[in-house]
């Protein structure tokens, strides 16, 4: 089983590294890097920040490239053009499919962010090395480091996010559609609560909105946990039990999308 | 080898649509090293047929065994090499990359693979473009790619749906060699194809669906034997204004007088 799901997950890391998009992503990355350097020096002394900022955002936008476009076309292509064929007609179950894709993803995601976290650190460094008393007094690479594996737990979500919807739709942009939603949502969703909690009582919200935003907190990821882009521009310390709330929810969220998807897979049909 | 057993299938596009019947009680049996071809016009059902024998879509009622399991177990698609009517591949990756996951997902070996790769690659004429991208071949070459993935865990049943077609005289010789080969070595072939004068020189038994429904079910010797030099007025179907008198092939006059029943 496990060597038939690695066949799987080889073949669709090996369809991702070679498509166009990836050439692209790593383009943009090293215009990334050379922003890294060139562009926080145009901010005097906020330098430190405008540094950490562009390059963890960077690797974010990179990240969510690759999976509405390189993640999206291949399942697209599975779906649509039915290239689900070619593993179905082998002694695949439908869970090893969704299980075999998804490492699959994953370990795309994990090479392409890797390359460019390794770009983005060596711009940091090189930024942090020429201007050091422009960065946080206690900024940290290890909190950086952190906030980059958080990011890519947060892809991750994404990932587990798109085979979900792709299980519930006949065609592959719905999905994406569906996943780029989610992710809107999931990152706003922090803000909006803060706001219903601090409205005063001038501002009256409608009880209905309410209900729905309390509902969509439970149904739709809350990404912005995974987001600690101020802590560390700021050089403020991440605390642990955040980093760990956010881990084990992250990892809770994924495994409980992958059995739905593997679940609603085993139902699908591919006529 | 393979069994329908009152294989029905109904689709329903929208929920507002009415029932569609692709398939009808299909009860059929495919004996063990036997070619057997599945004959139907446009929209008959053979498709269908094939995508439930893969698992790809569940029938509304009946079932289907292959080798006595279930074809809804993972375990009993082991047994059977298929290839798609229109193959689509992943583009990016080349024959080698997709023919060495064919293996690898179906358990075999990888000193076994490496080997049945390479003869796969020179049976197919496949050799000199085994490093190219799959993007870059044409229709008739990624047949010939689908054939070999179909073939590279050396299955005992091999399911082509619309084998010939996108292929040139060249490549339809080759598939058509290739079917007789594996019939030589006792494996059961069961195709669908519109070209009937394939369905001829390479069948032992034939089946006729026509609107979902099996029509006809026969030796192909004796169709041959019952139609051989026989000259017939066929008249095409009643919506044709033209009627032609000419020579058909056995399986010609056969395929047309089911039809119009």
């Amino acid at each position: 089983m496990l060597y038939r799901i690695l066949s799987l997950q080889n073949i669709t890391f090996k369809e991702g590294i070679k498509d166009k998009s990836i050439l692209a992503i790593f383009f943009i990355a090293i215009l990334t890097f050379i922003a890294i350097i060139i562009f926080p020096n145009l901010f005097a002394r906020d330098i430190g920040k405008v540094c950490i900022d562009v390059a963890l955002s960077s690797i974010t936008l990179l990240g969510l490239i690759l999976i509405f476009f390189t993640c999206s076309s291949i399942l697209s292509k599975d779906v649509d053009k039915k290239t689900i064929y070619i593993v179905l007609a082998r002694p695949f179950s439908r869970a090893e499919y969704i299980i075999g894709k998804y490492l699959g993803f994953l370990s795309l995601e994990v090479f392409v962010i890797t390359i460019i976290s390794v770009l983005s650190t060596v711009g940091v460094f090189i930024c942090y090395h020429y201007n050091i008393h422009y960065f946080p007094k206690h900024f940290s690479f290890y909190e950086y480091l952190l906030a980059i594996l958080m990011i890519i737990e947060m892809l991750a979500i994404l990932i587990a996010l798109l085979l979900f919807f792709s299980s519930l739709t006949t065609q592959g942009f719905t999905a994406t559609i569906l996943t780029l939603a989610s992710y809107i949502i999931g990152s706003s969703l922090n803000d909006v609560l803060d706001t219903i909690s601090n409205s005063s009582d001038s501002i009256k919200i409608n009880k209905g909105i309410i209900y729905v935003i309390n509902l969509v907190k439970y149904i739709f990821p809350n990404l912005s946990l995974f987001d600690f882009k101020l802590e560390v521009a700021h050089g403020v310390k991440i605390s642990s039990q955040n980093i760990t709330t956010a881990f084990l929810y992250g990892i809770i969220y994924i495994l409980l999308l992958i059995s739905l998807s593997c679940l609603l897979y085993k139902r699908k049909e591919f006529p | 080898m393979i069994q329908f057993k009152k294989v029905s299938k109904t689709y329903k596009y929208n929920f507002w649509d009415k029932k569609i019947t692709a398939l009808k009680e299909l009860t059929l049996t495919i004996e063990k090293g036997e070619v057997f071809g599945f004959l139907g016009p446009n929209g008959a059902g053979k498709s269908t047929a094939i995508k439930l024998l893969m698992d790809f879509i569940r029938p509304s009622s009946g079932m289907i065994l292959i080798d006595g399991i279930d074809s809804k177990e993972p375990q009993a698609r082991r047994l059977l090499g298929y290839l798609p009517e229109n193959p689509y591949f992943y583009d990016q990756l080349t024959p080698k990359d997709l023919l060495s996951f064919g293996a690898k997902a179906s358990g075999v070996k990888p000193k076994d693979a490496k080997k049945r790769i390479s003869y796969l690659l020179k049976k197919l004429e496949l050799e000199h473009v085994s490093k190219r991208r799959l993007r870059q071949f044409s229709k008739g070459m990624l047949q010939r790619v689908g054939l070999a993935l179909s073939l590279v865990h050396d299955p005992q049943v091999v399911v082509l749906d619309e084998p010939m077609s996108g292929l040139d005289p060249l490549g339809r010789t080759l598939v058509s060699k290739l079917i007789l080969e594996l019939k030589e070595r006792g494996k059961t072939v069961f195709f669908s194809s519109h070209i009937l004068s394939d369905i001829e020189r390479l069948c032992d038994r034939i089946a006729i669906i026509h609107k979902g429904e099996l029509r006809f079910l026969g030796y192909i010797k004796n169709v041959i034997s019952k139609y051989n030099e026989q000259e017939q007025d066929i008249s095409l179907p009643p919506k044709e204004t033209t009627s032609y008198k000419r020579i058909l092939s056995p399986v010609e006059k056969l395929f047309i007088e089911v039809i119009n029943q």
